[in-house]
């Protein structure tokens, strides 16, 4: 660990004095040209770097530096999208492994979602085999800085809506990213997977005044409407038994949020225009196994496993980015695919395949695997490069760009190399030489331009400490000190 | 509602193996069935009855209960409230957490709903019930509010519940619209958590702490979601209104009543694709095929669950009848004799050989997983660390053919648990995952296909017709039925000493003569003492 944070710092100190951290809340919201708010945004891919038996990555650039032109085909999109001044890779990243015990910020040996709690929480995985989060997710951690007005959403958001697998559900907890401290302890975050759901619980006033009129009446009804039920839930939860009392209570919770949020609604202006509704969500795809069924509707060329994720995502990420210009929201978390990925990437990239078994050579074993699993990575990098293009673009309340106050996060789930598991030194399933985008401006970040810094066996979650702590968070996430501020900013 | 006899069931010679199923370290049964033996007496129900809280509505459960209020026939409930965890059925109260996400879901698809209804006047004016005089008509929308409340809560709404809905006049008055009222109220009923959740409450039962007899209404709502998976039709909160459902008689004569209805059958079957797990993967036409052998058998025949594993012919079109290897029918689909092809039953249909696929072939893993799990309600325990089970098995010989390669039932450190499995489904492994027969190895004719399976501790069999006879012998069969069946009811996966309790006590009850016939288990269980109350869930 190259640079201590404020709060290591303070320890070290003996704890004796602990200064109160700014809060950005402090402000008035969207009132203040000079300061204005910090934004945080953490993104996961769940897919390794490179494939079965392959020899390096075609995502990791082979020199550190700056970076410019001919990057590497997993990092395309952000030549294609020139925000290389506001985007830097960090490789060599490790997240330790062992069963009875887990290393502190670690992973169990087996790899599947093993790594997603300490990429989201800097925790380490449950030994129990529990692959959900075990500590507060770090935009929650975030938001208790940049978002304590409760009028102030944390955006979760899941663009792939399926697991493609088995019953096809949800995926469990290997969709899921993000957790926060409730009344009853920490609770899971259940993500937002509908478009339209999403655009519409942001509630985006039009400009048009003769439409804002009738969406200003529209809202008062809704208003009304929630006060009466929230109202009537409050009333049932008294006259419930303690399970169901907590139970209700959360319900009841998740109402008034609703109602605050409902209540700071202001109409546009500016940069902040409402996006168009979305309209329906594209359907939700089948599971993989029906591809060996006799029906040829179905399987992976016929784009089964597939709900349309690049709408979804495209979708998703315009929300996000005018949630912040609007000021809706100030945190937020995307989970563009769930850990080991099932996605048809036919529709993508013409692979008859889902992207976990493309990175087991399912379009090519050795060196081979490494191309189609460097487009998948590509993918994930255009969407999240797109929405820092638009920072970039746009005008914030200080005069500045919202990029200059935004710090945003790309963990990819695995990286290459040893693989405990199958005792494998040429596996996706590791955790080792892992690599994770980190964007923006805030706090100094990316000063100097975009770059590949390589920190070996340097854990991934001081990258996401880096940008918690240069949007103003003081704390670490989970068990993992320290960022690299030094190396980014 | 018809029902045969229990005599009248056929009764099957049990081969009890004592050495069936042993229990090994990898393998056991779901829990141990508790102190059932003093629960029989006077009093025993009380200590039989299963843990219930409120809980919510499934997307599913949701769109059928909108389309029986409302008549909406697209709702879109699965794309937008967040998706219903299966374990492996879609409704376990454990895993139903409130979220933003249902929140705003809930308030879109209630928005979407009232937004459709109000735009079509015939629909509109059947929900309401009255014609309004102007935007302000009070009578009228009261008179709605408390006629279509009683439907969406599942009981009369209090006096005070519906002045508060009153208010929602006042938009219409605001707009000069009375329909705006009745979409801020929809809206409203749609959010609210009494349509939402189905909350029980009850009354305490005496000298029982904890445990509480359910009113009428929870009673009926309880018994509609269980058999029809929707709402309660009006006849119903009629019946609950006038006290019809307290004694046991009165249970059982709605429940044979809702097991009459188009809608029982759909909930049958749908608990049947989520219990084996062909849900998500079957097609149309073998879930069409399934389905229609679900109703002869279960409903029209009164069958049992063994007499679908023993069924001598198959419901089938042109298209299945050629991957089966079936002669086609005349015309659409027919029922057609599976004849020496080697097939019988539920196991030979493709909705259950498409299950299990993995590596873009069948698992015999898999397969044998889905049996133990889902048939005899075994429990395997996850591969220990350092098994991956994302690569193909490679044994030996990566080039080796399938049978070779996939060694693990007989490699020390995996035999334990792989020996339970891989057996079985190799047993099945002439049929692929589209349930085709075949000879060879895909694109390996140096590779034959043996076929050969064997049930450990029970027996050998080649093909799913030899398969389904080992299963139909096995009386173990029983209770795993009524158990996954107790699961759906009450939407709890993990099960307490109360709830074996009750569960032997019901296969008893609804197989005296070998079989659980499934309608006679399912009145049974409805009409006992057990399913009017509810016992207190215990706090986190």
């Amino acid at each position: 660990v190259r640079t201590l944070s404020r709060r290591t710092l303070l320890r070290g100190l003996g704890g004796a004095a602990i200064a109160l951290p700014f809060l950005e809340a402090m402000l008035p919201r969207r009132a203040n040209s000079a300061t204005a708010p910090k934004r945080y945004v953490y993104t996961f891919a769940g897919t390794s770097i490179a494939g079965n038996e392959a020899n390096g990555n075609l995502v990791v650039p082979a020199a550190t530096g700056p970076l410019g032109p001919g990057l590497p085909q997993g990092m395309k999109p952000i030549n294609d999208l020139g925000i290389e001044p506001h985007v830097s890779i960090v490789s060599g990243l490790l997240i330790p492994w062992g069963d009875a015990p887990i290393p502190p910020g670690g992973r169990r040996i087996g790899f599947h979602a093993s790594s997603l709690c300490p990429l989201v929480c800097g925790t380490r995985s449950a030994e129990d085999g529990s692959e959900a989060p075990t500590a507060e997710t770090s935009e929650f951690l975030a938001a208790k800085t940049l978002a304590v007005d409760p009028a102030l959403q944390t955006l979760t958001y899941r663009v792939q809506p399926a697991y493609y697998r088995g019953s096809n559900g949800t995926g469990g907890d290997r969709g899921k990213i993000s957790a926060r401290f409730g009344p009853n302890g920490l609770e899971q975050v259940e993500p937002i997977t509908s478009p339209k759901v999403a655009w519409s619980s942001l509630n985006f006033q039009p400009t048009d005044p003769a439409e804002l009129e009738k969406a200003q009446a529209l809202l008062a009804r809704r208003k009304s409407i929630l006060d009466l039920v929230a109202d009537d839930t409050e009333s049932l939860t008294k006259r419930l038994g303690a399970a169901d009392k907590i139970r209700m209570q959360r319900h009841l919770d998740e109402l008034r949020a609703l109602e605050k949020q409902l209540e700071a609604i202001q109409p546009g202006e500016g940069a902040c225009q409402p996006p168009a509704d979305p309209g329906q969500d594209p359907p939700v795809g089948g599971a993989v196994e029906a591809e060996g069924g006799y029906d040829p509707g179905g399987g992976y060329a016929s784009d089964g496993a597939w709900s349309n994720e690049e709408l979804r995502a495209t979708i998703m990420m315009e929300l996000v980015y005018m949630a912040l210009v609007c000021d809706r929201a100030r945190t937020a978390s995307v989970m563009f695919t769930q850990a080991q990925c099932f996605m048809n990437m036919h529709p993508i990239f013409g692979y008859a395949s889902d992207l976990h078994e493309i990175s087991h050579g399912s379009m090519g074993w050795a060196d081979a695997s490494m191309a189609p699993v460097a487009d998948c990575v590509a993918w994930h990098v255009k969407h999240f490069g797109g929405l820092v293009k638009k920072l970039s673009e746009t005008a914030d309340s200080d005069g500045g760009m919202l990029i200059d106050n935004t710090a945003l996060i790309l963990a990819l789930e695995g990286g290459h190399g040893w693989d405990p598991e199958q005792s494998n030194e040429r596996s996706p399933h590791s955790t080792e030489n892992m690599a994770i985008f980190i964007a923006g401006r805030a706090g100094g970040l990316n000063a100097g331009g975009g770059k590949h810094v390589a920190r070996p066996n340097d854990h991934p979650v001081q990258v996401i400490n880096t940008a918690l702590h240069a949007c103003g968070v003081e704390a670490d996430l989970g068990e993992v000190p320290g960022d690299m501020m030094g190396d980014l900013t | 509602m018809r029902r045969f006899p229990r005599d009248h069931v056929a009764a099957v010679t049990l081969g009890v193996m004592a050495a069936a199923f042993s229990t090994t370290s990898c393998v056991g049964s779901i829990g141990d069935p508790g102190d059932g033996g003093e629960t029989n007496g006077p009093g025993g129900a009380v200590q039989r009855v299963g843990v219930m809280g409120a809980r919510r509505l499934t997307a599913v459960e949701y769109n059928h209960t909108v389309r029986d209020l409302l008549g909406e026939q697209d709702a879109q409930a699965a794309l937008v409230l967040p998706a219903d965890r299966r374990t492996p059925f879609d409704n376990d109260i454990t895993l139903q957490t409130a979220s933003q996400a249902l929140i705003a879901g809930a308030e879109v698809l209630a928005a979407d709903i009232a937004a459709k209804l109000v735009a079509d006047p015939a629909r509109r004016a059947t929900v309401v019930g009255c014609e309004p005089s102007g935007p302000s008509d009070a009578a009228c929308f009261e008179s709605f509010v408390r006629s279509f409340g009683r439907r969406a809560f599942r009981r009369p709404m209090a006096d005070s519940e519906v002045t508060r809905f009153g208010t929602l006049l006042a938009h219409a008055e605001a707009e000069g619209d009375f329909w705006v009222a009745v979409d801020s109220a929809i809206r409203a009923f749609l959010q609210h958590p009494s349509f939402l959740y189905r909350v029980e409450i009850g009354m305490p039962v005496p000298n029982q702490i904890g445990t509480f007899a359910l009113g009428d209404h929870e009673l009926a709502t309880r018994l509609s979601y269980f058999l029809i998976g929707s709402t309660p039709p009006d006849w119903l909160l009629d019946e609950a209104d006038g006290g019809e459902l307290a004694t046991d008689e009165g249970a059982r004569a709605a429940a044979e009543k809702l097991l009459d209805m188009e809608e029982a059958r759909k909930a049958v079957s749908r608990f049947h694709a989520l219990w084996i797990g062909w849900e998500a993967t079957a097609n149309p036409s073998m879930q069409l095929e399934t389905n229609a052998l679900l109703d002869r058998t279960l409903f029209d025949e009164q069958g049992s669950f063994q007499d679908l594993l023993r069924a001598d012919e198959t419901y089938v079109d042109a298209a299945l009848a050629e991957v089966y290897g079936l002669p086609p029918p005349a015309s659409g689909f027919a029922w057609t004799p599976w004849g020496d092809s080697g097939r019988q039953g539920l196991l030979s249909e493709g909705s259950f050989l498409s299950l299990g696929a993995k590596f873009d072939d069948t698992s015999p893993t898999q397969r044998g997983l889905l049996v133990r799990t889902r048939l005899f309600c075994n429990e395997i325990l996850p591969p220990p660390a350092g098994v991956d089970i994302d690569q193909p098995p490679m044994g030996a010989d990566p080039n080796a053919c399938k049978i070779d390669r996939y060694d693990m039932s007989t490699r020390d450190g995996c035999k334990g648990c792989h020996v339970q499995m891989d057996p079985i489904g190799f047993g099945l492994e002439n049929y692929d995952s589209a349930g085709r027969f075949r000879e060879f190895q895909e694109d390996r004719p140096d590779c034959p296909i043996p076929g050969d399976g064997k049930l450990e501790g029970v027996g050998t069999f080649n093909g799913p017709k030899e398969l389904s006879d080992l299963l139909i012998q096995q009386p173990d069969l029983n209770e795993c039925v009524v158990t996954h069946l107790y699961r759906f009811a009450m939407g709890r996966y993990k099960l307490d000493d109360a709830d074996h309790a009750f569960i032997d006590h019901l296969t008893t009850e609804s197989a005296p003569s070998g079989e659980v016939v499934v309608l006679n288990a399912l009145l049974d269980f409805v009409s006992s003492p057990e399913f009017r109350m509810r016992r207190e869930e215990d706090t986190p």
